[in-house]
């Protein structure tokens, strides 16, 4: 059962934008999901706005998930990854230069880290802001065109500037399909069965958790179960 | 025409207006036209768009062709170029509502550094300038350049105005009393009516006249309140030699940088004069108004903005006038983001400097070595910048391990302006040491020079990555780490060679040992390591013995940048240790500097096992008296970084209480500036208020006999671990029972001042 985001992932048409969020497990999930795709020999673009991105974890995920069809330096190999720390920066590696690099460099998954996060420092005007999200965005939907799949993986814990917390709504309205990390977390822990596919949804249907994730700050408990989640997907691409 | 010094200068009506200082002292003010430019990278077509949108300006608009830094190749603009240096920024606001932030360039430098920028002149160029009847700027001669090694300075009249000096700082007080030093004489102004007051310093400033007004706090209390009051009891106070022109101001903020909230007081600049607030100045502080001054010439900032800006700002504005100069479209925002790279590379560039970790505890007769200016020195003759690493136009694979690219058909804009920095550093780090030798005390101006442009080559490596850098970039950053990983490793190699037993190394340093090798031997290496490596280094000294103390976090191990050591010419050398940190009380710093001195009476190893009975005893003796309640309050104060605003702390540490408490008693504190306190009772179990600022602190209150007791012990620890004397162990030692009395009523003593070691080595 932890395993259908992932799956969903995997088994998807080629040309599907993803959106999940939640806690800061998300990136390492998304880095899962993404997994498959690297042990069969096939490259990985990332884009980091999170400032988050653990490369030695990720090495140390090279090293256990590696096997059979490639070795972890191949592995290694094929991930190619481009921090941007400024918002002007994320907006230029998204709108410029990744569709051109992953053409460039036949990688049919991209993953995007904190695509907003440099998007809420308010030393970046409005206007900018607004205009970066909009250019991003078109350059995601370039990519659906073109086959790729995406997913973009955010926390939504956290302070937000009030004028900038319909950002993360609006990008998660443009994907085709949004994991709410902390939904799945609560039913799972609460309730049981189906609690992955309750927290996401389909094109076009209303997202009704995205308010109340807003502001409220993980609790350990849904921290926990989230993280144990994790382990287990990580326990089961290993084995 | 006259011959003068160019004094100040700033943006209005006419332009800019410019002030003079002759050699008689006589002020001369003028003004020259200016009509900045901006560029658009946008296509002609959208000319007419653009002239038509700021038709209520005084612009033209003309299409050109400009050359882009990066791919190094013209791009066509439009060039808007604004009549009035007064719409200069209402124009880019106006432009930014209708055009995306990737189209600008040129668009967001302050007037007067771009006035510098396209005449060539600078703060204090001297030269013989002729003005139009009018006061207009027609025509210079300069005698004088901005990168000139020797250069003269004009005669300034110097007024020092502060609050009456107290124990007390301004920020904590609130009454108006001056005190005024001028011509050798000082005035003190009191009165309970302000009226008086300012009408004094009034009558002051009219004599004085000065060109330069020095303060305590100027910015963030002192010329604010005194323009308050002045306006409030309607009392005309000259602080602006230019009586048309209003204050130059801005607010005070609290910022994140090298991972913590650093607190900056806002500006307050005069037109016409100068106002320095020394407690705003990093430059001040570091290198006395001669620092301020050589950076001001060579970076091109007016002297009131250099004295309050960071070394970043100084490095970003050689680097801004340097691409003006060359023709370089400047972008408004950095934009250039990291490429991609493969996991594998980047697990290879993300690596910092090289490390070998010492083993904990004490050695004999080692040596160190540094490499000068390391980075700096990198980045210039491996032309190391923003714009060579992975051009376009050129295959190689310069940089080691990670075979990047670098440009090998231009000088980079890094590379070129630092090149300046490093070459006057060396210039008058000599002139410094021979004049010093001749005991001519000119010396101390070539000092402050060279500590000046010092903290620009400290501070160019982490510019060079940092985020908001213009001219910044991240695989130039890792290029700069590999080259010197490389440098360390060529040199370990070299120095093996030669029977030499690598102890350490700390990214440019290293020490090193072989039994018996003499002063002569290691200044030879260095003459080897520095012509095959192509960096500089120098023997930094032999010690006796060196202390790599345990870490905090596991005793076995070491931690970088944390050693103690004499040198065999009996100077001692700190890093990192109690008696090393501002935040680490006075008392105990003492008591870990009198061990030291017993330690540094050892040549060996076995001599300071000779010398531990001594050291055991003074360091005793000091706890005893912490003990018997008879320290000095004021020895026991902390010093601690606010990291968030007095109602924001959510828990009750010390600091918070603290703040809070300030708070309370009408002080406001940011995040960012510092608390003393002294400590009454750490757990908060006895007294929940657990520490008190030395502002609000009276000699009742005691002090926290067993947490001044362990913070004194780990100090002890620090030095005695390696010989099996933790601080645990002491404590069973020597006070196995507690302390009948916690919080002692304190009794203050008169105390010795002075340092403890007057020979310390100062870093760098
Ligand atoms: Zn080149």
């Amino acid at each position: 059962m932890h395993l259908s985001i992932v799956e969903q992932f995997r088994a998807a048409p080629p040309g599907t934008l993803y959106g999940v969020h939640g806690d800061s497990s998300v990136f390492r999930l998304a880095l899962i999901a993404a997994g498959y795709t690297l042990v069969q020999g096939v490259p990985v673009t990332l884009v980091d706005g999170s400032n988050r991105f653990d490369l030695y974890g990720l090495a140390e995920f090279a090293r256990r998930t590696a096997g059979g069809r490639c070795t972890p330096d191949e592995l290694l190999r094929n991930i190619f990854v481009s921090r941007a720390f400024t918002c002007y920066q994320m907006e230029a590696v998204i709108a410029e230069r990744l569709r051109a690099f992953v053409r460039d460099r036949k990688s049919p998954v991209v993953l995007i880290f904190g695509l907003l996060d440099t998007f809420y420092d308010e030393q970046a005007p409005l206007r900018d802001v607004r205009l970066g999200v909009q250019r991003m965005m078109q350059a995601l939907q370039g990519l659906k065109r073109d086959g790729v799949s995406v997913l973009v993986a955010s926390t939504d814990v956290g302070p937000v500037p009030p004028a900038r917390r319909g950002l993360l709504p609006g990008v998660m309205g443009g994907m085709d399909k949004v994991f709410d990390m902390k939904r799945i977390g609560h039913r799972e822990h609460g309730t049981g069965p189906s609690g992955m596919m309750a927290g996401h949804r389909e094109k076009g249907k209303r997202h009704s958790s995205m308010k109340e994730g807003q502001g409220e700050n993980d609790s350990g408990h849904h921290s926990r179960g989230m993280a144990d989640g994790v382990q287990g997907e990580l326990q089961s691409l290993v084995a | 025409m006259f011959t003068a010094w160019l004094f100040d200068l700033y943006p209005s009506a006419d332009g800019i207006t410019l002030w003079f200082v002759d050699a008689e002292g006589r002020k001369h003010r003028g003004y020259a036209r200016f009509t900045p430019s901006l560029y658009l990278h946008l296509d002609v077509r959208h000319a007419d768009r653009i002239a038509r949108l700021l038709r209520t300006f005084p612009v033209t608009v003309r299409s050109a062709t400009k050359r882009e830094i990066y791919s190094n190749t013209d791009w066509p603009v439009l060039q808007v170029t604004v009549g009035s240096t007064a719409h200069f920024k209402n124009v880019v606001r106006l432009l930014e509502q209708h055009l995306p932030h990737y189209v600008f360039f040129n668009s967001d430098i302050p007037i007067a550094q771009l006035f510098l920028y396209d005449t060539g002149l600078f703060p204090l160029a001297f030269g013989t300038y002729e003005l139009a009847p009018d006061g207009c700027l027609l025509a210079w001669q300069l005698q004088d350049a901005n990168d000139a090694m020797e250069y003269t300075f004009p005669p300034l009249t110097i007024l020092t105005l502060k609050n009456r000096p107290d124990v007390v700082s301004p920020k904590f007080r609130k009454n108006l009393q001056l005190e005024i030093t001028y011509d050798g004489s000082t005035y003190g102004l009191e009165s309970s009516d302000p009226h008086d007051v300012l009408s004094s310093l009034e009558r002051h400033l009219q004599r004085c006249d000065p060109d330069v007004i020095l303060t305590e706090y100027g910015d963030a209390v002192l010329l604010p309140m005194l323009t308050r009051l002045a306006a409030e009891h309607q009392v005309p106070l000259s602080l602006n030699r230019d009586a048309g022109s209003g204050y130059i101001t801005s607010h005070a903020s609290s910022y994140f940088a090298y991972g913590k909230i650093v607190h900056k007081d806002g500006a307050f600049e005069l037109a016409g004069r100068w106002h320095l607030d020394i407690e705003n100045s990093f430059m001040m502080g570091e290198a006395s108004l001669d620092g301020v001054t050589e950076i001001a010439r060579l970076t091109q900032l007016p002297v009131q903005h250099q004295s309050r800006a960071t070394i970043g700002t100084a490095l970003s504005s050689m680097q801004l006038s340097w691409a003006y100069r060359h023709g370089y479209l400047i972008p408004a925002h950095k934009r250039e983001p990291e490429d991609f790279k493969s996991a594998d590379i980047l697990l290879l560039a993300d690596r910092g400097g090289l490390i070998f970790q010492p083993e904990m505890g004490y050695h004999e007769e080692v040596a160190e070595m540094d490499f000068v200016s390391m980075y700096p020195t990198i980045m210039v003759t491996h032309n190391v910048s923003p714009e060579t690493v992975n051009c376009r136009c050129c295959r190689n694979t310069a940089v080691p391990e990670l075979g990047y690219t670098i440009c090998e058909k231009r000088e980079g804009i890094v590379a070129a302006t630092l090149r300046t920095v490093v070459r006057r550093r060396g210039i008058y780090k000599k002139e410094k040491k021979r004049l010093k030798a001749l005991k001519d005390p000119r010396w101390t101006l070539y000092d402050h020079r060279q500590t000046a442009l010092k903290w620009m080559l400290v501070t160019c490596f982490g510019y060079l990555g940092y985020k908001n850098a213009r001219f910044g970039r991240i695989e130039a950053h890792e290029s700069v780490n590999a080259f010197s990983r490389d440098a360390i490793l060529q040199a370990k190699e070299i120095a093996e060679g030669h029977g030499f037993h690598f102890i350490h190394a700390i990214v440019d340093c290293m020490w090193l040992k072989r039994s018996g090798a003499t002063e002569a031997d290691y200044e030879a290496l260095a003459r080897e390591v520095s012509e095959k490596v192509g960096i500089d280094i120098s023997l930094e000294g032999i010690y006796n013995w060196i202390l790599y103390p345990p870490s905090k976090m596991d005793p076995r191990i070491p931690t970088a940048n944390r050693y103690v050591g004499w040198y065999t010419n009996n100077e001692i050398k700190i890093r990192g240790i109690e008696i090393r940190r501002r935040d680490t009380p006075v008392f105990i710093k003492r008591v870990q500097g009198e061990l030291l001195k017993i330690l540094g009476e050892g040549k060996t190893v076995a001599d300071l096992r000779g010398l531990l009975p001594a050291v055991l005893a003074k360091a005793k003796e000091s706890l005893d008296l912490l003990r018997s309640g008879k320290a000095d309050p004021l020895d026991l104060v902390v010093r601690r970084h606010l990291s968030q605003e007095a109602d924001e702390y959510t828990n009750r540490s010390a600091n918070a209480i603290v703040a809070q408490a300030l708070a309370e008693a009408g002080v406001h504190l940011a995040p960012g500036e510092s608390v003393e306190y002294i400590i009454i009772d750490a757990t908060g179990k006895r007294h929940p208020e657990k520490a008190k600022a030395v502002a609000l602190y009276s000699l009742d209150d005691g002090y926290d006999i067993v947490k001044y007791t362990e913070m004194t012990l780990k100090a002890v620890e620090t030095l005695l671990f390696p010989f099996g004397y933790d601080a645990e162990t002491l404590k069973n030692m020597w006070y196995p029972v507690p302390p009948r009395i916690h919080r002692p009523v304190a009794r203050r003593h008169v105390r010795e001042q002075g340092e403890l070691f007057n020979s310390s080595r100062e870093a760098g």
